[in-house]
């Protein structure tokens, strides 16, 4: 029990001087601009299927879970609102944050532990490439990029989907429905929330990477490193999260 | 007369990994355009060794030097640059599994000159065709076999024409023709181009063709150095019979 708990520890210390050392040469030439922009489609483009049809099934099934609940105590109407501002506030964030941990962490974990363990790495360095830079500050600069622009396209999905179920079984017209989803929502519903995910992005970058960059034990390090990537970032999206919304909460009273 | 620093200096150094103690104070020099092997069984420290030459591990104790800078003082910016001075074939190739062959060999260029993509096309089908494989260009390294891997990784490392070139076991894992292959170019290398050679083996057979001296690692010591004749009739039994195994 002891030692997991010193390996917890050990852990933690270390994905955090591991980040402190992304953030330090985030800001220092060279920036390898091509490489960023590389990693963003990989981990951006390449996941709006999964980020597009999740958000779309959440919104029809939000919707008609919700319906079910507003109906008891009169409020249809409000069905809309409620919809948009749940999910604009958490849930788009929350689970694009925990869909891309789910596809882009495993990936990086396991692309990484794959080229430490077939010694790829070392071919970087000896090469004359910063290896830390050209592979791990741009996968997470690309996570921390991609990440709110896949939370507004998760938002718009769900909203659009919460907008179909609604079409489909109360017949309301689409314009009555934009205009109910949107009238009560104020800037704090959505900006926060949305930059958040910044924070995310940077968590599953940082944690995946480090699990990848540190991979040893050939085969069986790289399964570890993919599995425990989705495992750690989830749990420390989720933890961070409740801080991240408290912090909502305190600095912007009145919206919330 | 002038003495010319040597290419490469390893001075007293040892390496241990969680205390098991893999390299205990080896020293050795090579100087420049020779082409010096080092042999040992299997976990001896040879793979240790060459890393270590480029500091991709640190070394517990000693010094070592490429030319004249101490890769440990060197900041790593100057580290990284001195780097490219020094080719790396790695022992199953280390070729970046996402890219073509092609592009694996063009990416140093890439990163490190200002050459156009012409010139760069150029380069990469010379070397394509220096170690034999004009016609693979656009494989994946997932398509090739382990000597054209090692080929691929042996272009790569050559290709912004290093003085030094390290080679990490040649003939591993290939049948006696590939090896030799693999074993002819590195010749040319040494005679044709004066590049100066670290190659870490345990086939003195194979490498008998172009190396000037051999040093033997044992128990992570240097038990001795010299040429294959000395080495040859050696009193030590384990230095004979990887000198010459064949007489054993």
């Amino acid at each position: 029990m002891r030692s997991r708990l010193v390996n917890l520890l050990e852990m933690t210390g270390d994905i955090g001087s591991f980040g402190y050392r992304v953030v330090r040469d985030i800001f220092h030439a060279p920036f390898e601009m091509e490489e960023i922009g590389r990693q963003i489609v990989e981990v951006g483009s390449r996941s709006v299927p999964l980020i597009a049809a999740c958000g779309l099934a959440i919104g029809v099934v939000m919707s008609l879970h919700t319906r079910a609940s507003m109906v008891r105590f009169g409020a249809k109407s409000m069905i809309p609102a409620v919809l948009t501002i749940a999910m604009f506030r958490e849930l788009g964030p929350l689970v694009t944050g925990l869909l891309v941990s789910g596809r882009v962490g495993a990936g990086i974990g396991a692309e990484l532990a794959g080229m430490r363990v077939t010694e790829q790495i070392d071919a970087l360095e000896s090469l004359g490439v910063d290896s830390f830079k050209y592979l791990v500050v741009t996968r997470v600069a690309a996570c921390a990029v991609a990440l709110p622009v896949l939370t507004i396209l998760m938002d718009f999905m769900g909203s659009t989907g919460g907008l179909f179920a609604e079409m489909a079984v109360s017949h309301s017209s689409a314009q009555l429905y934009i205009h109910r989803a949107f009238a009560s929502m104020v800037w704090s519903d959505y900006i926060p929330s949305t930059l958040k995910t910044t924070v995310f992005g940077l968590l599953i970058g940082t944690i995946s990477c480090f699990l990848g960059y540190t991979a040893s034990q050939g085969a069986t390090g790289v399964g570890r490193a993919s599995t425990r990537s989705v495992v750690v970032s989830s749990l420390v999206l989720i933890m961070i999260d409740i801080i991240l919304v408290k912090l909502t909460v305190f600095w912007f009273p009145a919206q919330s | 007369m002038i003495s010319q620093p040597s290419a490469i200096r390893i001075d007293h150094v040892s390496k241990s990994f969680e205390g098991r103690a893999v390299l205990e104070d080896v020293s050795f020099e090579v100087a420049s355009g020779e082409a010096f092997c080092i042999l040992g069984k299997s976990g001896t420290g040879k793979s240790v060794t060459l890393k270590l030459i480029v500091g991709l591990l640190s070394p517990d104790q000693g010094q070592i030097f490429i030319g004249a800078d101490d890769i440990q003082q060197l900041s790593r910016t100057n580290l990284l640059r001195v780097r490219q001075t020094v080719g790396f074939m790695f022992q199953d190739g280390a070729l970046f599994d996402s890219i073509s062959v092609r592009e694996n060999i063009a990416f140093p260029l890439r990163r490190h000159t200002d050459k156009s993509g012409e010139e760069i096309d150029g380069i990469v089908r010379g070397m394509l065709s220096q170690v034999g494989l004009e016609q693979d260009g656009d494989k994946m390294p997932a398509d090739l076999s382990g000597g054209m891997r090692k080929r691929v990784g042996l272009a790569r490392a050559m290709v912004l024409n290093p003085p030094v070139l390290l080679v990490d076991e040649p003939n591993s894992g290939l049948d006696p023709v590939t090896a030799s292959e693999i074993y002819k170019l590195l010749a040319d290398l040494k005679q044709k181009q004066h590049r100066t050679l670290v190659v870490v083996t345990h086939d003195a057979p194979g490498v008998r063709r172009f190396a000037d001296r051999l040093g033997v690692l044992d128990q992570g010591r240097m038990l001795e150095s010299g040429s294959m004749e000395q080495l040859a009739h050696s009193k030590n039994d384990l230095v004979r019979a990887l000198v010459s195994p064949e007489e054993v």
